[in-house]
């Protein structure tokens, strides 16, 4: 097999607070392929979103990559110079954002800010890179191309917003694009079509795509693996049907018992008991002790749990399976 | 045709709603009319300011009995025409308005786009630096200042520049630091954009409507401020009429002659009352929020 696209080792965030030490990523390693879609799934404040941002080495104030190796095409980007990093940024690996509304500029028509960056990145003309942003607005599947240009992003809808911030995302041809949660902030069926989008155009531009959210369903139908995170750790990763048929840990099983079913009569929705709370000065046994529902005599005891593979290409973090 | 007609007529509307908020309007009227008669003065002014009449000391004004339409607004002390002094005397009014304002407003902008951008240390030294500079009185300040400088033009300019900056500095570091959480500068970041373009086209286009709501409201604060310190005799020379030093004048003859006083005061406070709606119309005009919720 070829080598994959990204290849994160072992990577740990943490943030420096007054009452101490915050392992916002604690250990996480992950793989992507060439064309791949891979799903980030775990609940707020699990770090998902933090995985993102270090992969463009953009985490916020405040927070530090501790260690680990983010490999992309062979180089590492925790190891080159910040100039070496910003071009790298937008061109190979672009983001998409949650909210539609706050990621572009109010004070600019959304012509200004495509053309911006295609002019920054691969230095056309003017003129050039307004006919590559009609024809990428066109390819977005927004009307009236032309049109659009000349509109603040307040003149937009939601969905529409969203379409130009994947133009410009896509608009370098990147690599690799990390999606954190891009459609959270649409209706359910805007939502459905972005990610009929995204999925298309991850096929054209044989693109990657680390997709960061926190809903399965879109999970199920979008991406080709999934890594399940809790409190900054990877619990469980599968090719997305393996895990949906066979799910291992006890936290994808929760979660998934977690998603409400209207086939089901219930008399109440499932939620896994307890908070995750944050992760600070934590012992090293597995987080999701104090919550699980399947705990073992050694769960308590065992300070590191290993990480192994139960199946081809699936790998779960639960003593359970040892 | 009917596309262009529609885009007419948003322009229109555009232009409709800032002229259909009365303060705007008001405010708007005021400002446009003060910079009339600053650039025109020497046009427009029946005499010269400085033309002393002595036959004709504290001469009423023209509807008064004894009044004289030769002095439409009367004469002073030394019977110099009060109408044309009034006229004059907005010129160094807005010189000091619009240099000041300027000034003011680069320097505070420029070290409150690099506080609220940069923060941690950049942010602590700029913002320390103007809580101290804060604490001193305005006033007391600006006339001490003006008493190291000497008087003259420039020099009350200067003074109001070296006062009111922190003004700018305070309001807009606020505003920096929201503008910088938000999403679409991370995007940038995220697009490869340098800190120096992220704070010039970034962050700085999304200040603009504060910006211009605070030179508003700054520039009435320099009208006044050039008012109290040419009243108290530390702005210009006295040879150049200024609005202040008239009331000053005209608080000696209050008792015989109130216009020498009454109408340079109805001229500041109109002109202050008229920047600070101007200011507090475009607030309500340009607020993004109200925008969003399509009010017109």
């Amino acid at each position: 097999m070829s080598e994959p696209l990204l290849c994160i080792r072992d990577l740990k965030v943490s943030f420096r607070l007054a009452r101490g030490i915050l392992n916002a990523v604690g250990g996480v390693s992950l793989d992507i392929e060439k064309g791949q879609i891979l799903g980030l799934v775990g609940e707020s404040g699990g770090g998902k979103s933090m995985v993102g941002l270090s992969v463009l080495r953009l985490v916020p104030e405040g927070g530090e990559i501790v260690s680990g190796r983010i490999v992309f095409e062979g180089t590492n980007l925790l190891e080159i110079s910040e100039d070496e990093m910003r071009s790298i940024r937008g061109s190979d690996i672009s983001m998409i954002l949650q909210d539609p509304l706050s990621s572009l500029n109010p004070a600019f028509r959304i012509g200004s800010q495509i053309v911006d960056v295609l002019r920054l990145h691969k230095g056309y003309e003017k003129k050039e890179a307004e006919l590559i942003a009609i024809e990428l607005l066109h390819n977005m599947g927004i009307p009236d191309p032309k049109k659009s240009l000349q509109k603040f992003p307040h003149q937009l809808s939601g969905g529409m917003r969203q379409r130009v911030v994947i133009a410009i995302a896509f608009s370098c041809n990147p690599k690799l694009i990390i999606a954190d949660e891009p459609t959270t902030a649409l209706d359910v069926t805007i939502q459905a079509q972005i990610l009929r989008l995204l999925n298309k155009l991850s096929d054209e531009y044989r693109t990657s795509v680390l997709f960061i959210t926190h809903d399965l369903g879109i999970v199920a139908n979008l991406c080709d693996r999934v890594a399940v995170i809790y409190a900054g750790e990877i619990v469980e990763t599968a090719p997305t049907r393996e895990l949906f048929k066979n799910p291992m840990h006890p936290y994808t099983k929760a979660l998934f018992r977690s998603i409400p079913r209207h086939d089901r009569r219930q008399e109440q929705f499932y939620s896994i008991e307890g908070m995750m709370g944050t992760p600070i000065d934590w012992p090293d046994r597995c987080k999701f002790y104090p919550r699980c529902s399947e705990k073992i005599g050694a769960c308590g005891h065992t300070d590191f749990v290993e990480v192994r593979a139960c199946a081809p290409g699936h790998h779960v973090r639960c003593l359970k399976y040892e | 045709m009917i596309e262009v007609y529609r885009e007419e007529r948003e322009r229109f509307q555009k232009v409709k709603r800032f002229l259909s908020n009365g303060k705007v309007l008001f405010g708007g009227v005021v400002l446009l009319l003060l910079i009339f008669t600053a650039i025109t003065a020497p046009y427009i002014a029946p005499h010269d300011p400085n033309e002393q009449d002595i036959t004709a000391t504290k001469t009423p004004p023209f509807w008064m009995e004894g009044g004289d339409t030769n002095h439409v607004l009367g004469t002073d002390s030394l019977g110099r025409d009060v109408f044309s002094r009034i006229l004059y005397g907005s010129r160094v009014a807005m010189f000091v308005a619009v240099v000041g304002t300027f000034f003011a407003g680069l320097i505070g902008v420029i070290l409150a786009l690099l506080a609220g951008y940069y923060r941690g240390a950049v942010d602590n030294i700029i913002s320390r630096f103007v809580d101290i500079w804060i604490s001193f009185p305005p006033i007391l300040l600006s006339i001490v200042l003006m008493a190291v400088l000497g008087t003259g033009l420039t020099n009350v300019a200067l003074a109001i520049i070296l006062v009111d900056w922190t003004r700018f500095c305070r309001v807009i570091r606020g505003e920096v630091f929201n503008i910088r959480e938000r999403d679409f500068i991370l995007a940038a970041k995220a697009e490869a954009l340098g800190n120096f373009r992220i704070i010039v086209k970034e962050v700085f286009p999304n200040i603009i409507p504060l910006l211009l709501v605070l030179v508003t409201l700054e520039m009435g604060i320099a009208i006044i401020v050039e008012a109290i310190l040419s009243f108290v005799g530390l702005s210009v020379e006295a040879s150049i009429p200024a609005w202040g030093q008239m009331i000053a004048l005209g608080r000696l003859y209050i008792h015989q002659a109130w216009w020498i006083m009454v109408f340079p005061m109805m001229c500041i406070i109109m002109s202050v009352l008229g920047l600070n709606l101007l200011g507090d119309g475009l607030r309500e005009v340009l607020d993004p929020r109200l925008k969003v919720m399509g009010m017109k």
